[in-house]
């Protein structure tokens, strides 16, 4: 209530400030022809573009008696140089018989593209706006002196990062391969692993400034119309200037943008976004990010790392257990610790009752504070840690541990037991690193709760965030859905064998549900035996 | 006119009745100090007493399966004795309500935290109540076959975990009561914990499922709920024995008194830990059913604006209702029986029979 009455004020207050609408694409789009002058179309190209250091007009003149003069323009760095000297000078310099039997007035576009270059990918095109996006976009832009149109010549080549591992979600067994910043090589990952036509990628430009490059990609049947619609309204809605990450997306898109739990899901790994394509998810495709976005994501998803279906089942299902276990570890053991000791003393152990007794004799602080200083103490470190670079890197995080947990004890800040806890809790936070934020952040308000009320308050903190995940909704789906017990159990607490989980999950996929037949591979190799 | 449009599945709905009864079966004191080491016997008979009300509220819902009580006392009664009964309904709700938050902070004053302020418990804990219930009807019902799943697993630990000091002698004498104390007994226990499964008819229309499947999912609530409230007093009276009654928390002793070779001792923190989430559920539920039917006899499109006035009512309420918690117990075992039956048994039934004479789902669906 409190945050939606904020919203309101916030937005009130936006719509005052705010200056009349910008002129928008549509308004820069006012389709202007070409001319067929070729030095007017280059002037007014000059006009649009400035000074621009990197935009390249070469002029050249060809034919038999060189009586064609034309223009290539393109963007230095956008292009492959080696394309436009192989494909397009070269053929239009070298080749004599242009003019020759045949007059100029009879020339046309269409006989250039067909018969003298040597390119996949050309369009004729009429317009400026085409022309200027088209050349920013990285194509060469073939001009002619006496026609009122151009060619629009495929030559992108620029650098681009090579596939390599990626540094997030390692893997010990399984495909290796990561998402890039190049667009292309990102849509051409995935297509190579869904080969079939039913695989749609639709694509968008978004931003004013940056006409980012977005795709939304999908398998037809599948996926639901509804989320798909979802998606596609709330990207199209978008009156931004830049997308510089999917990470921009990401926050204009999700559903509970105050909440600490995310709503739309990334992976580095195209095999991963392929697995949930299939589960009839939406993945959403941004140029510059080797991170591609998924939708809807449910709390469960972050429990699931691409090994678990890479490696047999029923290991995939104890760590799967542990990553769970591992995630309630990390939020409560520090405000349990404290409510122990504030307030339930009567529930330690006796024997280690003393032990705690006796480490926390010398230190002058309640056990909130303590465990305030060293859960901000290790933030700091692990903050320290991932910025530095990384010969540094490591060496703070030894003179974390080893220096900064043994002195405080030593000193008697803090006792050993809280250096104990807080340690737990930290490795325990990495191991589901997508909830990271709301990690550390329910801990926290976890702890102020036990500091204040003990173990009714860790309660009251609980059924708290078990109401609010109850009411958060990803793109129309129970965010918490798949942990009250339904079908889709087989892939959450555990991993059911590949060849049990028949049907992809109910909330999400639409008509096409089923997976595989479900059989037992050991009885099938038997009948195999009976028939040999 | 149905204010809350979010829908619950049938199972969700089963759980949701087993949970509710559930949470009953952990403050048992109120009657387990009539019949002592019969009471067991005393919660046979009262599900038996119950079954053929159960089959009442299952028709009045058959018959009404897109309205809810309040409308349906509306269209029963006609609108001004419709409305007095559905006051006297709210005032049942909000009093539930005042009761099991009133449980919930005794007992947390009592074994967890003595020196709090019982306010400071209400209020926090009637804040998260709040919060739930602002989603509506599918958010109050989502937990409760979790909390329900995890009441029966703990239920099933701690009668391992008790088999130890489980004497069966603690059962006898058997039937050595006078008859009228039986009598009594059924009767708490049909109303307080049984009957008062009547607040689901205010969440019928709120079901997905075709109205006549409901009778098996409510049915089969109402059983997982009565089967756990015998094992647990059968646990209790076995560990106990006929001192049961002298306690306000027998479960929380019977607990307490469990220990498994020194490793595994203070299980009560699960007992503890199990009340509070249960009690979480019901408190929620009947909270949002009483905000729901005021909204609905004040014609609201939606009941959201109630919702903080019937929290602090409610903990108000909750603070006047007794003075210490041995007065509870003993108005639950000769007041409340009385007073409840008139919501769980008489008006139920009237409503089916002047349904029946004035041939009433007939008509609605004619018009």
């Amino acid at each position: 209530m409190f945050i939606k009455f904020l919203v309101k004020k916030i937005t009130f207050l936006f719509k005052q400030n705010q200056t009349p609408p910008i002129e928008t694409q549509s308004a820069e789009k006012k389709t202007k022809g070409l001319s067929d002058k070729l030095k007017d179309n280059i002037d007014s190209l000059k006009l649009i573009f400035g000074d621009s250091g990197d935009l390249k007009i070469h002029e050249i003149l060809f034919g038999k008696n060189l009586e064609l003069s034309g223009a290539l323009i393109f963007i230095d760095g956008l292009v492959d140089s080696k394309t436009i000297t192989e494909s397009i000078i070269k053929p239009l310099i070298l080749n004599k018989n242009i003019g020759d039997g045949m007059e100029i007035e009879n020339m046309s576009m269409d006989i250039i593209k067909k018969t003298i270059l040597c390119s996949g990918d050309m369009s004729e095109i009429k317009d400026q706006t085409q022309m200027i996006e088209g050349c920013l976009a990285g194509e060469t832009v073939f001009l002619l002196d006496g026609f009122k149109e151009a060619l629009l010549i495929s030559t992108k080549g620029w650098e681009k990062r090579n596939v390599t591992e990626p540094q997030t979600e390692l893997v010990v067994r399984g495909p290796r391969e990561g998402f890039t910043e190049d667009f292309r090589t990102n849509t051409a990952l995935l297509r190579r692993r869904i080969k079939s036509p039913d695989f749609k990628m639709e694509q968008m430009k978004i931003g004013r400034k940056s006409l980012t490059d977005v795709c939304i990609a999908y398998i037809d049947k599948v996926a639901q119309p509804r989320i798909i619609e979802m998606v596609k309204k709330r990207l199209e809605k978008l009156e931004v200037d830049s997308i510089l990450d999917s990470g921009y997306i990401e926050e204009y898109i999700e559903d509970a943008p105050f909440s600490v739990f995310p709503t739309v899901g990334y992976s580095e790994k195209p095999d991963v976004i392929a697995g949930k394509l299939l589960e009839g998810r939406v993945a959403i495709i941004v140029d510059g990010s080797p991170f591609v976005l998924t939708a809807p994501y449910l709390f469960i998803e972050s429990f699931q790392t691409s090994e678990d279906y890479c490696i047999r089942p029923l290991y995939a299902s104890v760590t799967r257990m542990l990553r769970l276990m591992a995630y309630f570890i990390s939020i409560f053991t520090v405000p349990i610790y404290i409510a122990l000791t504030t307030f339930h003393q009567e529930l330690i152990p006796t024997t280690l009752l003393f032990t705690f007794a006796n480490a926390s004799e010398g230190t002058p602080f309640p056990s909130f504070i303590e465990a305030l200083i060293m859960v901000f103490s290790f933030e700091i470190l692990r903050e320290a840690g991932l910025r530095l670079p990384r010969p540094v890197g490591q060496a703070i995080s030894i003179v974390g541990a080893l220096i900064m947990g043994d002195a405080a004890v030593a000193a008697g800040l803090v006792g050993a037991p809280m250096v104990i806890a807080v340690a737990f809790t930290a490795v325990a936070g990495f191991v589901i690193p997508v909830q990271i934020d709301s990690v550390s952040i329910l801990r926290f308000i976890l702890m102020v709760f036990s500091a204040a009320l003990g173990g009714f308050g860790i309660a009251i903190g609980l059924l708290g965030i078990l109401v609010h995940l109850a009411s958060l909704k990803s793109f129309g789906v129970d965010y918490f859905g798949t942990v009250i017990p339904s079908q889709d159990l087989q892939d959450s607490f555990v991993r059911m064998p590949l060849w049990s989980m028949s049907g992809r999950p109910k909330d999400i996929a639409y008509i096409d549900k089923k997976r595989r037949k479900t059989f037992i591979p050991s009885t099938r190799r038997s009948n195999d035996h009976q028939e040999t | 006119m149905q204010i809350d449009k979010g829908k619950i599945t049938a199972v969700q709905f089963m759980f949701s009745v087993a949970c509710y009864m559930q949470a009953s079966s952990l403050l048992t004191a109120f009657f387990v100090g009539i019949t002592k080491q019969d009471s067991w016997i005393v919660v046979i008979l009262a599900f038996l007493v119950c079954l053929p009300f159960l089959f009442i509220f299952i028709s009045i819902m058959r018959n009404f399966p897109d309205k809810n009580l309040i409308q349906i006392n509306t269209l029963v009664f006609g609108p001004v004795v419709g409305n007095i009964i559905s006051a006297m309904y709210i005032w049942y709700f909000l009093t539930l309500t005042s009761l099991n938050l009133r449980d919930l902070s005794d007992f947390v004053h009592q074994t967890i935290m003595p020196k709090t302020p019982s306010i400071v418990i209400m209020f926090l804990f009637l804040l998260v109540c709040a919060w739930a219930v602002r989603f509506g009807i599918g958010v109050v019902t989502r937990y409760n076959t979790l909390f329900s799943i995890i009441q029966i697993v703990i239920l099933a630990l701690a009668v391992v975990f008790t088999a130890n000091l489980i004497d069966f002698q603690n059962f006898l004498p058997m039937f050595d009561q006078p008859a009228m104390e039986y009598v009594h007994g059924t009767h708490v226990v049909s109303t307080i914990p049984f009957g008062e499964v009547v607040v689901f008819l205010m969440i019928t229309p709120n079901i997905k499922l075709p109205p006549k499947k409901i009778s098996k999912f409510f049915l089969w609530g109402f059983v997982i709920g009565g089967i756990v409230l015998v094992v647990v007093i059968l646990r209790d009276t076995a560990v106990l024995g006929n001192v049961l009654g002298l306690f306000s928390l027998p479960s929380f002793e019977t607990q307490r008194m469990a220990s498994l070779m020194e490793a595994l001792s203070r299980l009560e923190i699960m007992f503890a830990s199990v009340l509070i989430i249960l009690l979480f559920a019901k408190v929620t539920f009947l909270y949002y059913v009483t905000v729901l039917s005021l909204a609905q006899i004040f014609k609201f499109e939606t009941f959201k604006p109630f919702i903080l006035s019937i929290g602090a009512l409610a903990i108000v309420y909750a603070f006047i209702l007794y003075s210490s918690s041995m007065q509870h117990v003993e108005s639950g075992t000769n007041a409340t029986p009385i007073l409840w039956t008139l919501f769980e048994f008489v008006l139920p039934m009237l409503t089916l029979l002047i349904a029946k004479m004035r041939k009433l789902p007939q008509t609605e669906e004619v018009v």
